[in-house]
């Protein structure tokens, strides 16, 4: 790993990095248990900056954020914390994801043989609620199914062919931009939690891809599924 | 999970509704409770808006990356995992981060430099309300204080005023690396500091 990523912790902290050094630093996080704890043991004094600038909003403002909680669906606890991961692109994302709880960020869910999701695709498929979606390509048929009281999407990929060296991998496109919702390397199918935006499933090079290929099977928005 | 962070918050404070247990309130906001939700927004506005405003500077703008942040806490309340910090350093991550990503997505970084060279960086405005206690306001100050003088420049431009470290570099005629090493050594001594405080 980049010797330097040390160095630019507290540049990290204050959100003085350019996009791409931010975003070397934080795979470098995910990866580095004492480097997050040196973050996070500074988090709190880099935060402790804000109460020098304390104002208050206008009162108008409240109003506003309580309408707009009160129409915004909640998202449901991150899937994947808490359990040993594999260190691959999924489980790296999703690190990143708890590890900056920034804005918009999507929680992946880490699929393999010895590192079950919480919940799988076939719970979401059966929950009472699930809409299916059958898609048919040249490849074979990809199912999508969504359950709204769960709000998590199960993506299948059983029915599909796989050409060699290449795997299915699910995103989400929202406003925040693209986010790796799963690789589907050794696993067929995954549930993932709804978010506001675009779902969708493209083919990748096993491993998965850091953006998504061209190669879109599926994309559909959340409130059509 | 959701019941497990509910739990947590529980433990932490006998009765869940207690204001001053955010992490507890939290948990019920998590668990969709407007309510609660309410009493986080009033304890914390006046910190998110104050960051906001101080680094996108537009009052509405402010406004608008407020309610972002609010709205953000309240899609992600379940995701809130206590063992990492408390509720209010994680809302203030999320404040700046969006405050700065604002600024650097629709203002010219030569209009921010311009802005800066008009402004005395090293300001810092007053503490409203009871959401900062006068003497946790006095007691950041005084170990912004005991940062040398470029350390506590470094961080203040980069926090305040939301310039990337190359911008801080610029502005005060020393190398990048010298910089980088300026932010990290003044939040590790804002950090002991503030412990060592705390502790007394």
């Amino acid at each position: 790993m980049a010797p330097d990523v040390h160095g630019l912790v507290g540049a990290y902290l204050l959100n003085s990095l350019e996009d791409e050094e931010r975003a070397e630093v934080e795979a470098h996080l995910a990866a580095c248990p004492d480097c997050r704890e040196e973050v996070d043991s500074l988090r709190s004094a880099t935060a402790s900056l804000a109460g020098q600038v304390a104002e208050t909003p206008p009162a108008s403002l409240r109003a506003r954020v309580m309408r707009t909680a009160s129409e915004t669906p909640q998202l449901p606890p991150a899937v994947a914390a808490g359990r040993p991961r594999r260190r691959r692109i999924a489980g790296v994302i999703a690190a990143v994801a708890a590890l900056v709880v920034g804005v918009g960020v999507t929680v992946g869910v880490v699929v393999g043989d010895d590192d079950p999701p919480a919940m799988t695709a076939a719970e979401v498929m059966s929950a009472p609620d699930a809409r299916m979606h059958k898609e048919e390509t040249s490849d074979g048929e990809l199912m999508v199914a969504m359950s709204n009281e769960m709000r998590m999407v199960a993506v299948d990929t059983a029915d599909l062919d796989r050409p060699a060296g290449m795997t299915y991998q699910v995103w989400w496109h929202t406003e925040a931009g693209m986010e790796s919702a799963g690789v589907l390397d050794e696993e067929m199918s995954v549930a993932v939690p709804v978010e506001d935006g675009d779902l969708m499933v493209t083919m990748e090079p096993m491993g998965g891809s850091d953006e998504p290929s061209a190669n879109v099977i599926f994309q559909m928005p959340a409130e059509s599924l | 999970m959701r019941r497990a962070l509910r739990v947590v918050g529980e433990e932490s404070s006998p009765d869940p509704d207690d204001a001053l247990d955010p992490a507890a309130v939290l948990a019920a906001v998590a668990g969709g409770d407007l309510d609660a939700f309410g009493r986080l927004y009033d304890d914390l506005a006046p910190l998110v808006f104050g960051v906001a405003r101080r680094v996108v500077r537009d009052p509405s703008r402010a406004e608008e990356v407020t309610q972002e942040v609010f709205t953000e806490m309240w899609r992600q309340a379940a995701r809130f995992d206590p063992s990492r910090g408390s509720v209010r350093t994680w809302v203030l991550t999320i404040a700046h981060r969006r405050a700065v990503d604002t600024v650097r997505s629709t203002q010219a970084s030569r209009a921010r430099e311009e802005h800066a060279a008009r402004r005395e960086p090293t300001d810092v405005a007053g503490p409203e309300d009871a959401v900062v206690t006068a003497s946790e306001h006095e007691g950041v100050r005084r170990c912004l204080d005991s940062l040398t003088p470029l350390q506590s420049q470094a961080v203040r431009l980069a926090y305040y005023q939301g310039f990337t470290y190359p911008e801080v570099a610029e502005l005060l005629g020393r190398p990048l690396p010298t910089v980088k090493s300026r932010m990290r050594d003044g939040l590790i001594r804002l950090r002991d500091c503030l412990e060592v405080q705390d502790g007394a």
